[in-house]
């Protein structure tokens, strides 16, 4: 399986995740894992989400926080530079259960190994959450199309759950009051009690996906298709018709 | 033009909600969901929705539209007890903002 690792700006990387999955769903490119950290951090938000009640945009405007609206749906996401790893598993959805859930689970194991890599006993929590001492250490989301499946979640191995919580408007509706997102959340780094490195972080992961996946892993570099499509398809992640398709 | 919503959600489980804008004979003007579910094809629940526009809101069919909706778009992660409950929330949403309109004529 092809293994990618990189950084770039939200834009480029919501771009090349759409442009890795359209390229996989016509078999231009094979299964891949790609790690990546977002430049500068970053807010994402699920496709079906409301703009204003997803993300505290008086805050993010202040610090400069740039917000990207996902193709994938679930829940908004705060991508911290220093202290959180993205993956994205870019596989024929033949390859996986058909059932959301089950499919989940599946891939999510490898955030589960990748966590016990590092010390810390997490566990997968359905729908889509993999949790330590009942906190929540990874949100992940997916999204299909042309027979191919794209799931992409947080490995938040150092993230600053100070600006995590300020950063994202929590819903009345699914926790029933004011925000108690600093109670719900947890690190990679907390869970093992000393300060893990981005460096650990990604080597646990390509561990555990590769154990979860039962696959071996080849470093790569994007295809020129690749670098194509998602230029042209970076354009609409900037646009604020895109972000604010649900104001 | 008056903008409704209603939402749901049980324990674990996403939130749904549903966003009407009627106009004053109350004939939705148009139609959103919005929440952190997930759906197979998110283009075709978006269509589904876009159809409700020129429909009389207080005609159509909630439980049976958003069972409809929900099974042809793949919806997940909202079970049908969910949608159950969110269309008893929408339909007493669109009685109360319909009979509103038709006493202040």
């Amino acid at each position: 399986m092809r293994l990618i690792i990189g950084e770039g700006t939200p834009f480029f990387n919501m771009a090349m995740d759409e442009a890795m999955l359209l390229l996989r769903g016509i078999n231009a490119i094979e299964d891949t894992l790609r790690l990546y950290v977002m430049k500068p951090s970053a807010v994402t938000i699920g496709y079906f989400q409301s703009l204003s009640q997803s993300v505290s945009l008086e805050y993010v405007r202040k610090q400069g926080i740039p917000v990207v609206r996902r193709i994938s749906g679930g829940g908004s996401v705060y991508h911290d530079s220093l202290g959180e790893v993205t993956y994205a598993v870019i596989l024929s959805a033949d390859l996986v259960p058909n059932d959301y859930l089950e499919s989940f689970k599946l891939i999510c194991e490898g955030v589960v190994r990748a966590a016990r890599c590092l010390n810390c006993e997490a566990s997968f929590a359905p729908l889509n959450d993999v949790v330590a001492h009942g906190r929540k250490l990874s949100g992940s989301a997916q999204a299909r199309k042309l027979g191919a499946l794209l799931q992409h979640g947080t490995f938040m191995y150092a993230t600053d759950i100070d600006t995590l919580a300020n950063t994202l408007r929590v819903s009345r509706v699914k926790y029933g009051g004011a925000s108690t997102i600093r109670k719900r959340v947890i690190t990679v780094s907390e869970c093992a009690g000393r300060r893990v490195s981005r460096e650990e972080a990604i080597e646990a992961l390509i561990e555990g996906f590769a154990e979860a996946l039962n696959v071996e892993f080849i470093r790569d570099k994007y295809s020129p298709a690749e670098l194509e499509l998602a230029k042209s398809l970076e354009w609409k992640y900037r646009s604020r018709e895109w972000t604010a398709l649900r104001p | 033009m008056e903008v409704i919503e209603a939402s749901a959600k049980r324990k674990n489980e996403k939130v749904i909600t549903i966003k009407l804008a009627l106009n004053e004979e109350c004939v939705i003007d148009s139609a959103e969901a919005l929440g952190d579910f997930f759906a197979v094809n998110p283009e075709v629940l978006e269509e589904m929705l876009r159809s409700l526009a020129g429909a009389r809101a207080v005609d159509v069919k909630w439980r049976e539209f958003l069972k409809d909706m929900a099974r042809v778009s793949g919806l997940y992660g909202v079970s049908r007890e969910t949608l159950d409950s969110l269309a008893i929330k929408l339909a007493k949403e669109v009685s109360r903002a319909c009979r509103e309109d038709a006493a202040t004529k």
